[in-house]
């Protein structure tokens, strides 16, 4: 709620889009079948493990996106341009 | 004689148990979980969470400490008792949002040390006054890269709803937690929920999301055995697991709950039917008996916003409970003693209806009686609400009283006092022995009485009274 989001952390399992995408998919389905809980001494309920699941693939997606939204800006700054220019161009974060 | 005894609520973990002994607390660390422990042991994580009073501390002991009671343990370990325990559908609203912030940032700092928690239990918390302090050393894990939050829809059910209970709906999670000790469920809350909240991103996930995840898993049977295991291999980046704690943490913390008009009694400080000067006559005489007695802990029933406790605790007592089912009392007391960093912890009590021995085979929690018991006790004021306004006998009240402490003070209010007179007002006064007279006698029979003052011109009583040898 509110805060700024923090900048990509690039460390992710899921980095690329794909995965980011199976991770959704494999979500949504197994969200539709049922699951049948864990051995451990505690079970972490099948509803909380597929939202983990879900959101961890959404922040994964998110940082995707993010990654392609740079190289989408790069495209244009990567343009032969003078570097003052291109300081002025770059946002305050990443 | 086994120097320490099992604690009957300590079965679920395989990993230890749990002994109580006179001074300390032991805690057995069996064979499932050694790998864990010494790998959080080498990881430094307890010792800093100690340092920083976020964790209850903690020595490794000889095993001979337990006897032959150790089994197969092979390391024992040893808390210092805390004074009081106390359950979380005993706690004051802000007291679960502490033990709910407490829990995520351990949480956080565990990650940093490659530390995970295997559950989120709201019973490892405890309170030591208005602080809460983490209690059970083995929930602390070896976390492996990507694996889920264990714990999550635990937090949920024992943190995050009871606290929207209160924050949306303005509904105190005490009664309902207390017959339902796996804690609120989610689909109960989102049972509940107006269309306006569902637009906050938190409510969608944690609440909507969940419980129509569970909804259709339910629907669906019992047939994905592999697909839950397939799920489990994706996981959840660290990253996201961190993000996911902070984003709680954030949204725990701006909760406040939603009834902020004022309760029947949290001013009652401040507006009752006696003077200044009965109320310095009442804290004298509170001073003069804890300065006697010396009791070590002092349980405060009625004890509004814990000004009478807070008295004790002035006059020489180490440790105070206050007890009541006043809301706004209970919030201003729990604050009261954060800020002065007072050992007074503020517990909701229904002394009608007095916590009970229940969860498995009745002995998981304890009741008020048999958990523990005070040196003394203080009920001021207290006496009429339970034989007037819930007619039990006035022989009942004192007896049951003065069971739960060997010295203490109880006031005596008589039917002339405004506050009885608003209590009779719309009913039949079918209390004939309501009257200083019998209460003395009721008192004399159990104890000695040894100390008694008229505090208001209308004839309210103090009593000190000690049934020790």
């Amino acid at each position: 709620m509110g805060g700024k989001k923090r900048p990509a952390q690039p460390i992710h399992r899921t980095g690329t889009k794909g995965q980011a995408l199976f991770n959704l998919a494999t979500a949504v389905v197994l969200a539709l079948a049922a699951t049948k809980p864990a051995y451990a001494y505690l079970d972490p309920g099948t509803a909380s493990v597929i939202l983990q699941v879900l959101l961890g693939s959404v922040a994964g997606a998110m940082v995707v996106g993010k990654m392609y939204w740079a190289k989408f800006k790069d495209l244009f700054r990567r343009r032969p341009t003078k570097p003052q220019e291109i300081e002025s161009q770059t946002p305050g974060k990443g | 004689m086994l120097p320490a005894t099992l604690d009957t609520g300590s079965f679920r973990d395989p990993g230890g148990q749990v002994f109580l002994g006179l001074d300390h607390v032991y805690r057995t660390v069996n064979p499932p979980a050694v790998d864990d422990f010494e790998f959080v042991e080498a990881s430094g994580l307890i010792e800093s969470l100690i340092a920083d009073g976020l964790v209850l501390a903690s020595d490794k002991v000889d095993r001979s400490v337990l006897g032959s009671a150790c089994g197969d343990a092979r390391y024992v370990i040893e808390h210092p008792k805390l004074p009081f325990i106390s359950y979380p559908y005993e706690w004051p609203f802000s007291a679960l949002k502490a033990a709910a912030l407490l829990h995520l940032d351990i949480h956080l700092r565990a990650l940093e040390c490659g530390v995970t928690l295997s559950d989120a239990s709201a019973f490892n918390v405890q309170f030591d006054g208005a602080k809460p302090v983490f209690i059970d050393r083995l929930s602390f894990v070896k976390y492996r890269d990507g694996e889920i939050w264990a714990g999550h829809g635990q937090f949920c059910e024992q943190f995050l709803n009871p606290l929207l209970l209160r924050a949306f709906f303005g509904i105190p999670h005490n009664a309902w937690y207390r017959g339902a000790q796996e804690g609120i469920p989610t689909e109960a809350v989102r049972a509940l929920l107006p269309w306006r909240r569902m637009l906050s991103w938190n409510v969608l996930t944690q609440i909507v999301l969940q419980s129509a995840i569970q909804a259709r898993v339910k629907a669906a049977g019992d047939s994905g055995n592999a697909g839950s295991r397939e799920l489990r291999k994706v996981g959840l980046p660290k990253s996201a697991l961190e993000g996911m704690l902070r984003r709680l943490r954030r949204w725990i913390e701006s909760l406040t709950p939603a009834d902020k008009g004022k309760t029947t009694w949290q001013d009652y400080a401040d507006n009752n039917s006696y003077t200044d000067a009965d109320a310095a006559i009442k804290r004298g005489f509170v001073e003069r008996f804890v300065a006697a007695v010396k009791p070590k802990t002092v349980w405060d029933f009625g004890c509004n916003t814990g000004a009478y406790a807070a008295a004790a605790l002035g006059a020489g007592a180490e440790y105070a409970v206050g007890f009541d089912f006043d809301q706004g009392c209970l919030e201003r007391g729990f604050h009261a003693a954060r800020e002065k960093d007072l050992p007074l912890q503020m517990v909701y009590l229904d002394a009608a209806n007095p916590a009970s021995d229940q969860g498995w085979a009745e002995t998981e929690r304890q009741g008020l009686h048999r958990r523990a018991s005070a040196d003394a006790l203080l009920a001021l004021a207290f006496t009429h609400h339970l034989a007037i306004a819930k007619n039990i006998p006035l022989d009942r009240v004192v007896g049951w009283l003065i069971g739960l402490a060997p010295t203490g003070v109880i006031e005596f209010v008589p039917k002339t006092d405004p506050m009885v007179q608003q209590l009779l007002r719309f009913r039949e006064d079918i209390f004939p022995d309501y009257d200083e007279e019998n209460f003395l006698e009721y008192v004399g029979g159990m104890a000695r009485i040894e100390n008694r003052e008229h505090v208001a011109e209308n004839g309210r009583l103090l009593v000190s009274y000690d049934r020790r040898g």
